[in-house]
Protein backbone atom coordinates (compact mmCIF):
# COMPACT_ATOMS: atom_id res chain seq x y z
CA UNK A 1 0.00 0.00 0.00
CA UNK A 2 1.27 3.46 -0.81
CA UNK A 3 2.21 5.56 2.16
CA UNK A 4 0.04 8.40 0.95
CA UNK A 5 -2.96 6.07 0.85
CA UNK A 6 -2.13 4.86 4.33
CA UNK A 7 -1.99 8.42 5.62
CA UNK A 8 -5.30 9.11 3.93
CA UNK A 9 -6.84 6.10 5.61
CA UNK A 10 -5.45 6.89 9.03
CA UNK A 11 -6.69 10.47 8.85
CA UNK A 12 -10.25 9.24 8.61
CA UNK A 13 -9.95 7.31 11.86
CA UNK A 14 -9.25 10.25 14.12
CA UNK A 15 -11.27 10.01 17.31
CA UNK A 16 -10.81 12.79 19.86
CA UNK A 17 -8.57 11.91 22.77
CA UNK A 18 -7.97 13.75 26.00
CA UNK A 19 -4.88 13.84 28.16
CA UNK A 20 -6.54 11.35 30.47
CA UNK A 21 -7.29 8.75 27.81
CA UNK A 22 -4.21 6.75 28.63
CA UNK A 23 -4.92 6.77 32.35
CA UNK A 24 -8.56 5.83 31.83
CA UNK A 25 -7.69 2.91 29.59
CA UNK A 26 -5.15 1.61 32.04
CA UNK A 27 -7.46 1.94 35.04
CA UNK A 28 -10.34 0.29 33.22
CA UNK A 29 -8.28 -2.74 32.33
CA UNK A 30 -6.72 -2.81 35.77
CA UNK A 31 -10.14 -2.71 37.39
CA UNK A 32 -11.37 -5.66 35.34
CA UNK A 33 -8.32 -7.61 36.44
CA UNK A 34 -9.04 -6.79 40.08
CA UNK A 35 -12.69 -7.80 39.71
CA UNK A 36 -11.61 -11.18 38.31
CA UNK A 37 -9.12 -11.62 41.14
CA UNK A 38 -11.77 -10.76 43.69
CA UNK A 39 -14.18 -13.21 42.11
CA UNK A 40 -11.48 -15.87 42.22
CA UNK A 41 -11.04 -15.24 45.92
CA UNK A 42 -14.72 -15.24 46.75
CA UNK A 43 -15.40 -18.38 44.77
CA UNK A 44 -12.51 -20.35 46.20
CA UNK A 45 -11.86 -19.65 49.84
CA UNK A 46 -14.04 -16.64 50.53
CA UNK A 47 -12.93 -13.86 52.81
CA UNK A 48 -11.73 -14.19 56.38
CA UNK A 49 -14.46 -15.04 58.85
CA UNK A 50 -13.84 -12.06 61.10
CA UNK A 51 -13.65 -9.52 58.30
CA UNK A 52 -16.32 -7.23 59.70
CA UNK A 53 -14.49 -7.14 63.02
CA UNK A 54 -11.06 -6.82 61.42
CA UNK A 55 -12.10 -3.76 59.43
CA UNK A 56 -12.36 -1.88 62.72
CA UNK A 57 -8.76 -2.67 63.71
CA UNK A 58 -5.70 -0.63 62.86
CA UNK A 59 -3.49 -3.45 61.53
CA UNK A 60 -6.00 -4.16 58.76
CA UNK A 61 -5.77 -0.59 57.54
CA UNK A 62 -2.01 -0.55 57.84
CA UNK A 63 -2.00 -3.54 55.50
CA UNK A 64 -4.29 -1.80 53.06
CA UNK A 65 -2.41 1.47 53.34
CA UNK A 66 0.79 -0.37 52.49
CA UNK A 67 -0.53 -2.34 49.54
CA UNK A 68 -2.58 0.67 48.42
CA UNK A 69 0.42 2.98 48.32
CA UNK A 70 2.46 0.43 46.40
CA UNK A 71 -0.47 0.24 43.99
CA UNK A 72 -0.42 4.01 43.53
CA UNK A 73 3.33 4.02 42.97
CA UNK A 74 2.97 1.09 40.58
CA UNK A 75 0.28 2.85 38.59
CA UNK A 76 2.33 6.03 38.24
CA UNK A 77 5.36 4.05 37.13
CA UNK A 78 3.39 1.92 34.69
CA UNK A 79 1.98 5.06 33.10
CA UNK A 80 5.46 6.53 32.80
CA UNK A 81 6.97 3.49 31.21
CA UNK A 82 4.01 3.06 28.89
CA UNK A 83 5.38 6.05 26.98
CA UNK A 84 8.17 5.57 24.45
CA UNK A 85 10.56 8.30 25.59
CA UNK A 86 13.50 7.23 27.68
CA UNK A 87 12.94 7.49 31.44
CA UNK A 88 15.48 6.81 34.11
CA UNK A 89 15.17 3.47 35.82
CA UNK A 90 15.85 5.17 39.12
CA UNK A 91 12.16 6.15 39.12
CA UNK A 92 11.57 2.59 40.29
CA UNK A 93 12.81 3.66 43.71
CA UNK A 94 9.39 5.22 44.27
CA UNK A 95 8.22 1.71 45.01
CA UNK A 96 10.42 1.58 48.08
CA UNK A 97 8.81 4.57 49.79
CA UNK A 98 5.86 2.67 51.30
CA UNK A 99 8.23 -0.12 52.29
CA UNK A 100 10.45 2.30 54.18
CA UNK A 101 7.45 3.66 56.06
CA UNK A 102 6.35 0.16 56.97
CA UNK A 103 9.90 -0.66 58.01
CA UNK A 104 9.78 2.13 60.58
CA UNK A 105 6.48 0.82 61.93
CA UNK A 106 7.88 -2.70 62.09
CA UNK A 107 11.00 -1.55 63.92
CA UNK A 108 8.85 0.28 66.43
CA UNK A 109 6.57 -2.72 66.97
CA UNK A 110 9.48 -5.11 67.37
CA UNK A 111 11.10 -2.86 69.92
CA UNK A 112 7.91 -2.86 71.97
CA UNK A 113 7.28 -6.59 71.77
CA UNK A 114 8.41 -9.18 74.33
CA UNK A 115 11.19 -11.47 73.08
CA UNK A 116 9.12 -14.66 72.79
CA UNK A 117 6.67 -12.97 70.44
CA UNK A 118 9.25 -11.72 67.97
CA UNK A 119 9.47 -14.94 66.02
CA UNK A 120 5.71 -15.12 65.71
CA UNK A 121 5.60 -11.50 64.55
CA UNK A 122 7.89 -12.34 61.70
CA UNK A 123 6.56 -15.72 60.69
CA UNK A 124 2.91 -15.71 61.75
CA UNK A 125 1.34 -18.98 60.78
CA UNK A 126 1.30 -18.66 57.02
CA UNK A 127 4.64 -17.10 56.16
CA UNK A 128 5.69 -19.53 53.47
CA UNK A 129 2.33 -19.70 51.76
CA UNK A 130 1.63 -15.99 51.80
CA UNK A 131 3.82 -14.78 48.90
CA UNK A 132 2.60 -17.60 46.67
CA UNK A 133 -1.01 -16.84 47.49
CA UNK A 134 -0.46 -13.21 46.60
CA UNK A 135 1.22 -14.23 43.35
CA UNK A 136 -1.71 -16.47 42.49
CA UNK A 137 -4.34 -13.84 43.24
CA UNK A 138 -2.47 -11.20 41.26
CA UNK A 139 -2.34 -13.33 38.09
CA UNK A 140 -5.57 -12.02 36.53
CA UNK A 141 -4.37 -8.46 37.05
CA UNK A 142 -0.94 -9.41 35.75
CA UNK A 143 -2.37 -10.84 32.55
CA UNK A 144 -4.60 -7.80 32.08
CA UNK A 145 -1.62 -5.48 32.56
CA UNK A 146 0.55 -7.36 30.08
CA UNK A 147 -2.21 -7.24 27.50
CA UNK A 148 -2.88 -3.53 27.84
CA UNK A 149 0.79 -2.55 27.89
CA UNK A 150 1.15 -4.02 24.43
CA UNK A 151 -1.38 -1.47 23.25
CA UNK A 152 0.68 1.35 24.65
CA UNK A 153 4.22 2.21 23.56
CA UNK A 154 6.75 1.00 26.11
CA UNK A 155 10.33 0.99 24.87
CA UNK A 156 12.08 -0.07 28.05
CA UNK A 157 10.39 -3.43 28.08
CA UNK A 158 11.97 -4.98 31.12
CA UNK A 159 11.35 -1.93 33.30
CA UNK A 160 7.79 -1.54 32.03
CA UNK A 161 7.17 -5.21 32.74
CA UNK A 162 8.52 -4.79 36.24
CA UNK A 163 6.35 -1.77 36.97
CA UNK A 164 3.22 -3.44 35.60
CA UNK A 165 4.04 -6.62 37.53
CA UNK A 166 4.46 -4.72 40.77
CA UNK A 167 1.13 -3.02 40.19
CA UNK A 168 -0.44 -6.44 39.67
CA UNK A 169 1.27 -7.76 42.79
CA UNK A 170 0.08 -4.85 44.91
CA UNK A 171 -3.46 -5.33 43.61
CA UNK A 172 -3.29 -9.02 44.42
CA UNK A 173 -1.98 -8.25 47.89
CA UNK A 174 -4.84 -5.81 48.50
CA UNK A 175 -7.38 -8.45 47.54
CA UNK A 176 -5.53 -11.06 49.56
CA UNK A 177 -5.73 -8.87 52.65
CA UNK A 178 -9.44 -9.68 52.70
CA UNK A 179 -8.55 -13.30 53.38
CA UNK A 180 -5.31 -13.18 55.31
CA UNK A 181 -5.63 -12.73 59.06
CA UNK A 182 -2.02 -11.91 59.84
CA UNK A 183 -1.60 -8.50 61.33
CA UNK A 184 1.97 -8.04 62.55
CA UNK A 185 3.90 -5.30 60.76
CA UNK A 186 7.10 -7.37 60.39
CA UNK A 187 5.09 -10.13 58.75
CA UNK A 188 3.54 -7.71 56.29
CA UNK A 189 6.90 -6.13 55.62
CA UNK A 190 8.58 -9.42 54.85
CA UNK A 191 5.97 -11.57 53.18
CA UNK A 192 3.61 -9.14 51.53
CA UNK A 193 6.56 -7.29 50.06
CA UNK A 194 7.91 -10.53 48.69
CA UNK A 195 4.49 -11.40 47.34
CA UNK A 196 4.28 -8.05 45.56
CA UNK A 197 7.80 -8.30 44.23
CA UNK A 198 7.34 -11.69 42.66
CA UNK A 199 4.87 -10.61 39.96
CA UNK A 200 7.18 -7.64 39.38
CA UNK A 201 10.09 -9.93 38.69
CA UNK A 202 7.88 -12.09 36.53
CA UNK A 203 6.91 -9.00 34.57
CA UNK A 204 10.55 -8.02 34.17
CA UNK A 205 11.36 -11.50 32.89
CA UNK A 206 8.45 -11.67 30.47
CA UNK A 207 8.50 -8.00 29.46
CA UNK A 208 10.89 -8.24 26.51
CA UNK A 209 8.82 -11.04 25.04
CA UNK A 210 5.25 -10.14 25.91
CA UNK A 211 5.31 -6.38 25.58
CA UNK A 212 6.58 -6.06 22.02
CA UNK A 213 4.41 -3.99 19.71
CA UNK B 1 41.81 5.59 9.03
CA UNK B 2 42.06 3.69 12.26
CA UNK B 3 40.63 6.42 14.48
CA UNK B 4 38.17 4.58 16.72
CA UNK B 5 35.85 7.54 16.87
CA UNK B 6 35.40 7.70 13.14
CA UNK B 7 31.66 8.11 12.53
CA UNK B 8 31.48 4.98 10.42
CA UNK B 9 33.08 2.80 13.07
CA UNK B 10 30.90 4.41 15.68
CA UNK B 11 27.79 3.62 13.69
CA UNK B 12 28.89 0.03 13.35
CA UNK B 13 29.43 -0.11 17.09
CA UNK B 14 25.93 1.20 17.69
CA UNK B 15 24.42 -1.32 15.32
CA UNK B 16 26.50 -4.19 16.68
CA UNK B 17 25.36 -3.14 20.14
CA UNK B 18 21.75 -3.68 19.03
CA UNK B 19 22.48 -7.00 17.41
CA UNK B 20 24.74 -8.63 19.97
CA UNK B 21 22.25 -7.98 22.67
CA UNK B 22 22.61 -11.17 24.68
CA UNK B 23 20.27 -10.34 27.54
CA UNK B 24 17.76 -8.73 25.23
CA UNK B 25 16.98 -6.08 27.77
CA UNK B 26 18.23 -2.93 26.20
CA UNK B 27 17.16 -2.09 22.70
CA UNK B 28 17.84 1.49 23.47
CA UNK B 29 21.24 3.02 22.78
CA UNK B 30 23.40 4.37 25.52
CA UNK B 31 22.27 7.84 26.40
CA UNK B 32 24.98 9.87 24.74
CA UNK B 33 24.68 8.08 21.42
CA UNK B 34 20.92 8.62 21.68
CA UNK B 35 21.37 12.32 22.07
CA UNK B 36 23.88 12.79 19.30
CA UNK B 37 21.90 10.84 16.73
CA UNK B 38 18.67 12.48 17.83
CA UNK B 39 20.01 15.96 17.23
CA UNK B 40 20.46 15.19 13.56
CA UNK B 41 16.92 13.95 13.36
CA UNK B 42 15.36 16.79 15.27
CA UNK B 43 16.97 19.59 13.19
CA UNK B 44 14.89 22.62 13.93
CA UNK B 45 13.02 23.58 17.07
CA UNK B 46 10.40 25.52 15.14
CA UNK B 47 9.50 22.30 13.36
CA UNK B 48 8.72 21.01 16.84
CA UNK B 49 6.30 23.86 17.50
CA UNK B 50 4.59 23.35 14.16
CA UNK B 51 4.25 19.60 14.54
CA UNK B 52 3.04 19.90 18.09
CA UNK B 53 0.28 22.30 17.06
CA UNK B 54 -0.82 19.77 14.44
CA UNK B 55 -0.73 16.96 16.97
CA UNK B 56 -2.79 18.89 19.51
CA UNK B 57 -5.39 19.59 16.82
CA UNK B 58 -5.34 15.97 15.72
CA UNK B 59 -5.85 14.78 19.30
CA UNK B 60 -8.98 16.89 19.39
CA UNK B 61 -10.28 15.09 16.31
CA UNK B 62 -9.13 17.24 13.41
CA UNK B 63 -8.60 14.84 10.51
CA UNK B 64 -6.85 17.37 8.30
CA UNK B 65 -4.34 18.25 10.96
CA UNK B 66 -3.67 14.57 11.44
CA UNK B 67 -3.13 14.15 7.72
CA UNK B 68 -0.69 17.05 7.63
CA UNK B 69 1.09 15.77 10.71
CA UNK B 70 1.56 12.28 9.35
CA UNK B 71 2.73 13.59 5.97
CA UNK B 72 5.34 15.82 7.53
CA UNK B 73 6.53 13.11 9.87
CA UNK B 74 6.73 10.68 6.96
CA UNK B 75 9.17 12.94 5.15
CA UNK B 76 11.45 13.18 8.16
CA UNK B 77 11.22 9.46 8.79
CA UNK B 78 12.17 8.64 5.26
CA UNK B 79 15.37 10.64 5.60
CA UNK B 80 16.08 9.20 9.01
CA UNK B 81 15.62 5.59 8.00
CA UNK B 82 17.11 6.11 4.57
CA UNK B 83 20.36 7.12 6.22
CA UNK B 84 20.43 4.15 8.50
CA UNK B 85 19.24 1.39 6.20
CA UNK B 86 21.48 2.16 3.24
CA UNK B 87 18.59 3.35 1.08
CA UNK B 88 17.12 -0.12 0.70
CA UNK B 89 13.88 1.38 -0.57
CA UNK B 90 11.42 -1.38 0.30
CA UNK B 91 12.62 -1.70 3.89
CA UNK B 92 12.65 2.05 4.41
CA UNK B 93 9.11 2.53 3.18
CA UNK B 94 7.86 -0.42 5.25
CA UNK B 95 9.46 1.03 8.33
CA UNK B 96 8.04 4.48 7.64
CA UNK B 97 4.57 2.98 7.36
CA UNK B 98 5.04 0.96 10.54
CA UNK B 99 6.03 4.06 12.45
CA UNK B 100 3.12 6.07 11.02
CA UNK B 101 0.71 3.37 12.10
CA UNK B 102 2.28 3.29 15.55
CA UNK B 103 2.14 7.09 15.82
CA UNK B 104 -1.53 6.91 14.91
CA UNK B 105 -2.68 4.00 17.05
CA UNK B 106 -0.64 4.94 20.09
CA UNK B 107 -1.12 8.67 19.98
CA UNK B 108 -2.62 8.53 23.46
CA UNK B 109 0.87 7.83 24.82
CA UNK B 110 1.96 11.31 23.75
CA UNK B 111 2.19 13.72 26.66
CA UNK B 112 1.44 17.24 25.34
CA UNK B 113 3.71 18.81 27.93
CA UNK B 114 6.72 17.13 26.33
CA UNK B 115 8.35 17.59 22.93
CA UNK B 116 6.59 15.83 20.08
CA UNK B 117 9.78 15.20 18.13
CA UNK B 118 11.35 13.18 20.94
CA UNK B 119 8.18 11.13 21.18
CA UNK B 120 8.20 10.37 17.46
CA UNK B 121 11.93 9.76 17.56
CA UNK B 122 11.51 7.29 20.41
CA UNK B 123 8.95 5.33 18.42
CA UNK B 124 11.06 5.48 15.25
CA UNK B 125 14.08 4.31 17.14
CA UNK B 126 12.22 1.43 18.75
CA UNK B 127 10.91 0.27 15.38
CA UNK B 128 14.37 0.54 13.85
CA UNK B 129 15.93 -1.56 16.59
CA UNK B 130 13.12 -4.06 16.13
CA UNK B 131 13.81 -4.18 12.40
CA UNK B 132 17.48 -4.90 12.97
CA UNK B 133 16.62 -7.50 15.55
CA UNK B 134 14.16 -9.27 13.27
CA UNK B 135 16.37 -9.27 10.25
CA UNK B 136 19.52 -10.09 12.19
CA UNK B 137 21.53 -8.01 9.81
CA UNK B 138 24.95 -9.14 10.77
CA UNK B 139 26.62 -7.63 7.75
CA UNK B 140 25.44 -4.27 9.03
CA UNK B 141 25.92 -1.65 6.34
CA UNK B 142 28.80 -1.68 3.87
CA UNK B 143 31.39 1.08 4.05
CA UNK B 144 30.41 2.67 0.74
CA UNK B 145 26.83 3.06 1.91
CA UNK B 146 27.71 4.41 5.33
CA UNK B 147 29.63 7.25 3.71
CA UNK B 148 26.24 8.43 2.46
CA UNK B 149 24.71 8.29 5.92
CA UNK B 150 26.86 11.13 7.08
CA UNK B 151 26.66 13.03 3.81
CA UNK B 152 26.19 16.64 4.75
CA UNK B 153 22.62 17.77 4.31
CA UNK B 154 23.20 21.49 4.38
CA UNK B 155 20.08 22.69 6.17
CA UNK B 156 19.76 19.90 8.69
CA UNK B 157 23.46 19.82 9.47
CA UNK B 158 23.84 23.52 10.22
CA UNK B 159 20.67 23.93 12.23
CA UNK B 160 21.42 20.76 14.13
CA UNK B 161 24.79 22.26 14.97
CA UNK B 162 23.04 25.40 16.13
CA UNK B 163 20.77 23.57 18.56
CA UNK B 164 23.52 21.35 19.85
CA UNK B 165 25.72 24.41 20.15
CA UNK B 166 23.10 26.20 22.24
CA UNK B 167 22.64 23.28 24.60
CA UNK B 168 26.37 22.65 24.74
CA UNK B 169 26.97 26.24 25.75
CA UNK B 170 24.98 25.66 28.92
CA UNK B 171 27.37 22.99 30.13
CA UNK B 172 30.38 23.62 32.33
CA UNK B 173 33.48 24.36 30.26
CA UNK B 174 35.40 21.09 30.86
CA UNK B 175 32.41 19.00 29.80
CA UNK B 176 31.77 21.27 26.82
CA UNK B 177 35.33 20.95 25.57
CA UNK B 178 35.43 17.21 26.10
CA UNK B 179 32.23 16.65 24.13
CA UNK B 180 33.19 19.06 21.38
CA UNK B 181 36.57 17.42 20.84
CA UNK B 182 35.49 13.79 21.01
CA UNK B 183 32.01 13.83 19.53
CA UNK B 184 31.89 16.76 17.14
CA UNK B 185 35.48 17.15 15.97
CA UNK B 186 35.89 13.39 16.01
CA UNK B 187 39.12 13.14 17.96
CA UNK B 188 39.96 10.03 19.93
CA UNK B 189 40.00 10.19 23.72
CA UNK B 190 43.80 10.08 23.69
CA UNK B 191 44.06 12.98 21.26
CA UNK B 192 41.54 15.03 23.19
CA UNK B 193 43.37 14.29 26.42
CA UNK B 194 46.60 15.47 24.88
CA UNK B 195 44.99 18.61 23.49
CA UNK B 196 43.49 19.57 26.87
CA UNK B 197 46.40 18.42 28.97
CA UNK B 198 44.14 16.13 31.01
CA UNK B 199 44.04 12.39 31.60
CA UNK B 200 41.98 10.16 29.33
CA UNK B 201 39.73 9.00 32.14
CA UNK B 202 38.94 12.61 33.02
CA UNK B 203 37.91 13.25 29.42
CA UNK B 204 35.69 10.18 29.47
CA UNK B 205 34.06 11.23 32.73
CA UNK B 206 33.41 14.72 31.38
CA UNK B 207 31.94 13.38 28.17
CA UNK B 208 29.68 11.01 30.06
CA UNK B 209 28.44 13.60 32.51
CA UNK B 210 28.01 16.21 29.82
CA UNK B 211 25.96 13.87 27.66
CA UNK B 212 23.82 12.93 30.60
CA UNK B 213 23.09 16.55 31.32
CA UNK B 214 22.47 17.37 27.68
CA UNK B 215 19.95 14.62 27.48
CA UNK B 216 18.12 15.84 30.58
CA UNK B 217 18.20 19.42 29.28
CA UNK B 218 16.85 18.35 25.97
CA UNK B 219 14.04 16.39 27.56
CA UNK B 220 13.10 19.40 29.68
CA UNK B 221 13.09 22.02 26.94
CA UNK B 222 9.69 22.86 25.58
Amino acid sequence: MQTSDLIQQLSTQVTPLTRQSLVKRLLLVWMSGVVVALAMLLLSTGVRGDLTAAICTLPFWIKWAYTGSVMVAGTLLTLRFARPEYQSKSLLWWLTLPTSALLLIAIFDLSQAPAEQVHHMWMGHSALMCPWNILAISLPVFVAMMLIMRKFAPTQLRTAGFAAGCLAGASGATVYALLCNESAAPFILAWYSLGMLMPGLLGAALGPKMLRW
Amino acid sequence: MTNSHHPIIRLQCIITFFLTDPIGCNHYPRRYEYLMSESFFIAQLNTEAELRALMVAALQGDGNAHHALLSQIAVKLRTFFGRRLGRDAADVEDLVQEVLIAVHTRRDTYDPSRPLTSWVYAIAHYKLADCFRRNSRREVVSLEDTAELFAPDENEQSSAHQDVGQLLATLPVPQQTAIKLTRIDGLSTAEAAQRCGQSESLIKVNVHRGMKRLMMLYAETE
